[in-house]
């Protein structure tokens, strides 16, 4: 009991501003914990659907790491998509930001690495026992010290990843948010609106299992306030809300509630019907708009694409309102 | 009826402007492009090296295109 608590209390100190993902605050804070004694971080590559909070948990995570001299650590993000080549990458970021700096960089979207610095990587990253490395390219010596650069990976797709570059990686799986948690989200995102429990089950069941379109669905509900004068969110304000900005059953998106519609309609049909009635490519629908609607069990696929009872319930609603 | 198609009647594609007007926007040194009959009727010897010149300036902008286009996006977080 005593220990439990001892953990939490770490955590929280770590991660004070972020819910939900307790496995990965507890991981990641066991790192931190070792980086206080060894200034070592291992090479971490963040994996989970996007707006689960990859980029927030790096950003705390390189908060809480220090310098020699006890100063806050700079943090460097980085969009790999823009990053073409080698050349580029020691140009323009590695001689001016991190050579010989002490700095945290965060590689965003490290699948759309590209080819040359995914294999000039897989030297740098090998790393054994000493914490610097020295990699040579086109007739330069770069210099990593691993004591003063600590290096974060995040992606949405880590098959895409080249495996040995992987296999040098400590993996951080993040997990999908509870509806609870997500509901913690929101009340931290309007701290002067007071809600009932029913209609922060509602707001949290719109979000789409996602904590980034939370913080945005509170971002609608304080204007909302703001607009209306008001410090309490009921039942009959989200109505008016979802009236006004389009907020379906499940915060099912309308292409989502045509699939539905389509699928009433014939009972049963092929992903080409499909495609061919909602004027989508199969790609796009398969993609994009099934898989959300398969996830809440308002549809499945059995050879066939076909409407659940959920799925008749929420167009029956629709039809209602 | 057939949709009127093409130029208006009195179209030109010149216009005239003073050597002194044009060189308000482009200053002296500003580079203009002009028909090679043109400049040679006027007793203008081309030599290589000025198609030369033309080419690099229309390389250099090239390059430039590509240098800006080619900027890794980043952005760099001081913590207190």
């Amino acid at each position: 009991m005593n220990t439990n608590l001892h953990t939490l209390n770490r955590h929280n100190r770590y991660f004070p501003e972020l819910i939900g993902q307790e496995a990965v605050k507890k991981k990641l804070s066991f790192y931190l914990d070792a980086f206080e004694a060894t200034k070592l971080s291992p090479f971490l590559c963040l994996v989970g659907a996007k707006g689960l909070g990859k980029t927030e948990f790096a950003k705390a995570y390189a908060k809480n790491l220090h310098n020699e001299d006890g100063h806050g650590r700079a943090f460097l993000e980085l969009n790999c998509s823009t990053i073409k080549n080698n050349e580029q990458f020691f140009e323009q970021i590695f001689m001016p930001i991190i050579h010989d700096n002490e700095v945290t960089i965060l590689f965003d979207e490290a699948h759309a690495l590209p080819k040359d610095l995914t294999m000039a990587f897989l030297t740098i990253f090998n790393t054994e026992k000493n914490h610097k490395k020295n990699f040579e390219w086109d007739g330069m010596n770069f210099e990593f010290n691993f004591k003063r650069q600590t290096f974060i990976f995040a992606t949405t797709e880590s098959d895409k990843i080249f495996p040995p570059l992987k296999d040098r990686l400590t993996t951080i799986d993040f997990e999908p948010y509870s509806r609870n948690e997500l509901a913690e989200i929101i009340k931290l995102c309007t701290p002067n609106i007071s809600f009932s429990d029913e209609v922060l089950e509602r707001i949290s069941k719109s979000v789409r299992n996602n904590p980034r379109n939370a913080v945005m669905r509170s971002k609608e509900i304080l204007l909302f306030c703001a607009s209306k004068n008001q410090t309490h969110f009921d039942e009959s304000s989200f109505e008016e809300l979802s009236d006004a900005v389009g907020i379906l059953p499940y915060g099912i998106s309308f292409t989502e509630r045509q699939i539905l519609r389509v699928l009433k309609e014939c009972g049963s049909c092929s992903l080409t019907t499909l495609s061919a009635k909602i004027g989508l490519s199969t790609t796009a629908i398969r993609r994009d708009h099934e898989m959300y609607l398969l996830n809440k069990s308002l549809m499945e696929i059995d050879g066939k694409r076909k409407i659940t009872a959920e799925g008749i319930r929420i167009c029956e609603l629709e039809k209602k309102s | 009826m057939a949709n009127k198609r093409g130029r208006k009647k009195g179209y030109c594609p010149y216009v005239s402007i003073s050597y002194e007007a044009l060189g308000d926007y482009l200053g002296r040194k500003g580079i203009v492009k002009v028909s090679r009959a043109w400049l040679e009727e006027l007793g203008y010897t081309i030599t290589e090296s000025q198609d030369i010149v033309v080419e690099d300036i229309i390389l250099e902008k090239q390059t430039n295109t590509i240098e800006e286009e080619s900027k890794i996006e980043y952005e760099l977080t001081h913590f207190e």
